[in-house]
This record gives structure tokens, sequence and C-alpha cells, in this order.
């Protein structure tokens, strides 16, 4: 087992939340039945569900088990295409800010298309609904990534023996007694799991984690979007190597920002106010115009996480969102390349990277920096 | 954000987190043969053995909530909307804190049923580490005889006395809000530095050694809620549970 905390950046966002009154647990209780497809054939096959559950979970646990050990707490179930989810999320009232407005009405609008009875225009989302769409939320992730790195969906590389995992619960006791429960976690802070043995892949997280800083249903698709897809990155490169540290973590920022570019989990919190800390390329513009920024080479050598600061996740979003506009095409290539076993010897990590470069994009460390520099001249005015 | 109260910033926020244990059956985990796993049935510990479960190798005093099927925000019980939960945050630090799943009342077969075993048993209790000198307190509990209860507790397990200690650490606070907010703006002023004249620029020098101050004088501060939170515990007698 394995497992990867968020717990740098999400440390100062949990701070100061911890000392509010939880939600309550069934305060809205939700129907049993989906009020949305009311279990008709017809509607599940349309929207591509399997099934609301019982389904098994982990190995010798179904969902029902689930619910059983963790104490009674409401969660309810879907079984998509490439995804179990499981949520005991609340209600949801949609915020005042019109960027999330839209957002949501456009998604409702997808989603209805799918399922007649979910209307576009309501201000507030049942669990239910909610349920509906992170399901959608978490296909269309998958489509696009399998766009983005030239992977078929059906073809092997991102899928787990079994499909991938998302937990998302309300409250943190919940999140902790899962984690404690089925893979013998203290864990406080989202976290991403895979169970070799078990053949799962899980994201799991609370929306209590971040209520105290990012308390909107926008940020919490945000963070499942960029762990969703450092999910997949994991999955894409398989049984090889982890990708090297800038590339996954500029990755993850990618998917995040694309959700909304206003809640980055990492970054915002050296960058200035809460205003426009998350206002990433002018930012990005101004320190490669002053020569401020970590070369090529440099990146390549980092190891941990540990080595980015909140610049610096804002820099390494700025190189792969370079990459993914300028070489989209190359990229499914580069990642095999990036993640091929290790060569042996001193330096073998960076020689691996510095061929991948080559053979995937053509580009030298030092034509990387130069051609870099040049495009975020140009796309970061 | 905390209920009834002016909103803390991060660091303050941090010292007031409530550093929650969520205990689990171990005895109800899974069996592993293979790719073959069987999961064991939770069953109820017998009051004693909960006890000893929640406690473990911990002396400091429990304070045990359960979470509840039915009442909407089952921590109001300790945070009570419209009223200063600081000083109750406060005096956490020196418990054990520890919170139960929602069916524990309602399910026979939750391994703490025994502490609260049915539907009008309290929704928490301050006690001794074994069970000893339980007080069993409701969300109606007034805040001073929750604070009673909670400073009575503590007096009985530690050595030295919380009262100077907690109106200290509630002075730090304020001391670390201050903080903050100076630390927030030079490092604002240090990015706009950057952005504008690179990292080299001699004016960064001055806010640079500005920062170093302000982490200076944090790890003072940090220093001195270490010590201030440092009771020793009294001996361990075991108490009769009741």
């Amino acid at each position: 087992m394995s497992g990867v905390a968020l717990a740098a950046g999400l440390a100062a966002l949990l701070a100061a939340g911890l000392a509010r009154p939880t939600a309550a647990l069934q305060d809205d209780a939700p129907p049993e039945v989906d009020p949305y497809t009311r279990g008709q054939e017809k509607y599940v096959e349309r929207v591509g569900y399997g099934s609301f559950g019982p389904f098994l979970w982990v190995p010798g646990a179904t969902t029902s088990a689930v619910v059983e050990h963790l104490g009674g707490v409401p969660l309810l179930w879907v079984e998509t295409e490439h995804f179990r989810i499981g949520s005991s999320l609340a209600s949801y009232t949609i915020a005042t800010d019109q960027v999330e407005r839209n957002k949501i009405e456009a998604e409702l609008k997808r989603l209805s298309k799918q399922l007649p009875r979910v209307k576009a225009g309501v201000n507030e989302l049942d669990r239910w609904l909610r349920l509906h769409l992170f399901a959608q939320r978490a296909e269309e992730l998958f489509e696009r990534f399998a766009e983005d790195f030239g992977v078929g969906q059906d073809d092997g590389p991102l899928l787990p023996d079994e499909k991938h995992q998302l937990l998302l619960c309300a409250n943190s006791s919940t999140f902790a007694r899962y984690m404690q429960r089925y893979h013998q976690l203290p864990a406080e802070t989202p976290m991403r799991v895979f169970e070799p043995h078990a053949g799962t892949v899980l994201f799991a997280c609370a929306a209590e984690q971040l209520e105290s800083f990012y308390d909107n249903d926008t940020a919490l698709h945000a963070l499942v979007a960029r762990s969703v897809a450092l999910n997949l990155l994991a999955r894409l490169e398989q049984a090889a190597h982890a990708p090297p540290v800038w590339l996954a973590q500029g990755v993850g920022h990618v998917y995040s920002r694309r959700v909304d570019p206003r809640y980055n989990v990492f970054g915002n919190a050296a960058l200035g106010s809460m205003e426009d800390a998350w206002d990433w390329p002018p930012r990005i513009r101004a320190r490669v115009k002053n020569g401020d920024f970590p070369s090529t080479r440099e990146m390549l050598a980092w190891t941990t996480r540990d080595e980015l600061d909140d610049p610096t996740h804002m820099l390494v979003w700025g190189r792969v969102d370079y990459l993914f506009e300028e070489h989209s095409g190359d990229l499914g290539p580069f990642i095999k390349r990036v993640c091929a076993a290790l060569p042996e010897g001193e330096g073998a990590l960076v020689a691996r990277q510095e061929r991948a470069l080559s053979e995937a994009f053509d580009l030298e460390p030092e034509d990387f920096d130069k051609a870099w520099k040049r495009w975020v001249d140009r796309a970061y005015r | 954000m905390r209920v009834g109260a002016a909103p803390r910033l991060v660091t303050s926020a941090q010292l007031l987190d409530i550093d929650w244990n969520y205990p689990i059956d171990l005895a109800a985990g899974a069996e592993e043969t293979g790719r073959t796993v069987a999961q064991k049935e939770r069953r109820a510990l017998p009051r004693d053995e909960a006890l000893r479960a929640l406690a473990g190798d911990d002396r400091r005093p429990l304070l045990v909530l359960r979470e509840c099927m039915v009442c909407a925000g089952t921590d109001e019980a300790l945070l009570t909307s419209g009223a200063d939960n600081e000083k109750t945050l406060l005096l956490m630090r020196w418990f054990h804190c520890v919170k139960l799943p929602p069916d524990t009342s309602e399910n026979p077969n939750s391994p703490f049923h025994a502490l609260f075993p049915d539907n009008d048993s309290a929704h928490l209790f301050v006690s001794r580490w074994d069970g000893g000198d339980l007080v069993p307190l409701e969300d109606e509990t007034s805040r001073t005889a929750l604070w009673k209860s909670m400073t009575s507790l503590l007096d009985s397990s530690y050595e030295g006395s919380t009262r100077t200690p907690l109106k200290a650490l509630a002075k730090l606070l304020d001391e670390y809000d201050r903080l903050d907010i100076e630390l927030a703006q030079e490092r604002a002023q240090a990015v706009k530095l950057i952005e504008k004249y690179g990292s080299d620029s001699s004016k960064l020098r001055k806010v640079e050694r500005a920062l170093e101050a302000l982490a200076t004088e944090r790890a003072e501060l940090d220093a001195q809620v270490r010590e201030l939170t440092e009771l020793e515990l009294r001996a361990a007698e075991p108490t009769a549970a009741r």
C-alpha cells in the first residue's frame, strides 16, 4: 500500500476549520432511491451507471459493510463506467459567486440530457444530485485525460485491476475512520492510496477539510480533478516508475485549474492576497522576465515535492501548461519515456528525463528553457 | 470559521485545533488470505474494555463525544453558536479527545455502545483516563458548568493548575494573529518586489530581514506555547469507574 497525502498544502487550509461544529450527519437524509433515475433501467443505462450498490468496494467488504463499519454514516454509492464512487456529501446551496453558478448550471444542463428530472436552474444540490455531478465530473475528466495523453479509454493503461475509487466524505471523522479501517493510515488530509494487492486506486477526502478556506463545491471539484488526474497519471505509467515531481505537480495543477484557477491546493499561500494570488500567468511572466525561475536542469533533479515552494508550484504549472498547449500530441509518448525503467548509475534520473524531452519533443534542457520563455512572453500577456 | 467568536487567523486557529481521535474497532478488522479478505463483524465491547480501548496508553483525562444520527451538529454540545468557544478549545488541549461514530447509541453492536447505551445518553462526557469521575454533558449544559467540569478534572489529573497557562495561551492567540498579519504583509511585499525587480533586488533584502525577525518572534511564541502546555500528569491511580 502506498498513500500520498496532500498534507503540506492543506495543513494551513485545515488549521482554521477544525474548531467548528461539524455538519449535521443526517439533517438532510437522502431518499433511499435516487430521485433522478428512480431506479428505472432506461435512465440508469442512459447515464452509464452500473449500479447504485451494494457492490464490492474492497476485497471482502461491500458498500453496505463499509457503511456499517463507519458507524452508519449515510453514504450514497454509484458505479460508473470507470469509477466506483461513494459520497456522504451534504446538500449544497450554490454560492452567489457567478462563476460557480454558471459552471454548475452548465454541468446540470449536460446531466439533464441523460436524466430529464435534473433541472439546470436550481439553487441547491441535494445529496443525490451531488453524487450524479461528481460521477459526471469523474467520467468527463477520464475522457479528457485519455484525449490529452492519446490513450484509448478502453485499451487498459488508465484502468487499474478494479475501477478507480472516489470517496467523498462530508465530515473529517468519516474520512479518518475510513482511512484507519481500510488502509491503516492515520490520515488528516486528503489522500490518494494505491493498494496493488487489491488492484485499487483511491482518492478520498472530506469536504470539511476544505471548509475553512475554500468552502465551496467548486474548490472540492478542483481538488478531486487534481487528485484523480494524478491517479490516472500513476496508471498511465503503470508498473514502471513514478513521473518526475515537477511533471506530476504540474499536471495536477493543470487539471485543477481547468475547473477553476482560483482554488489551487498548493501555490497560493505565499503569493500575496487571496484576491489575486491565484492569477498565475502575469506572475510567471514577471518572474521569467527577471530570470527568477528554476532552469530545466534544476527541475529535472528534484526528487520530492518538498523541494517545491509555493512560487515553484506556480512555475511548474507554467512549464506543463506550455507542454499541454504546444506539444499536446506528444504527451503520451513523453510520459512513457520519462517513466521508463531507470538506467543504472548516478545522474540516471536526470538522464532519463533529458532523453525523454529530446525524443518526445525534440528539446534539450536549454532549448526547453528558451522555448518556454518565448511562449510565456507571448501567451501570458 | 469558528462559531461564536471573531475569526482567528491560521496560526491561532492551529492552536485552537482539536486533536480528535476516531477509534475504530480494530478487532473487527480484515482477515486477509491472498486476495480474499474476510471482514469480521463489529461487536460491542463491555464498558471497561471500551474505556480501556479508548484510553490506550494515554493517561490524560478523556473527553468523549458521540456523533448523532438525528441531531444537527453534534459538536455543539461543546462549541455553541453565539458563545465564545476559545476557552473550551484551549482547555481541550489537555484532554484526550475522542469522537465516536453516529450509530454508537442506536446500534447494540457498535464497539463503544456501552458508553452511550441509548439515545437518551448524554452527547459527551469527560472523565479520568479509566472512566472515573465521569461527568456526562449535554449541549444544554451551560458554558460555566462545562468549564467547571473540565477544569475540575484537569486539576485532579495534572500536577499543576491550568488556570495560569490558560490565561497566557489566550493572550498568545492575539499575538499570533498580529504576527500572521505582519507576515502576510511582508510576504506580499516580497512577492511584489521579486516580480517587479527580481530576487536580486536590494530592496528585497530589507523585507527579508523583516521576515526573519518575524520568524524569530514566532519561534519564541511557539516555545512559550510548548512550555505553557506541558503539564505533568499526576501518578495514575485507577479510580472506580462509575
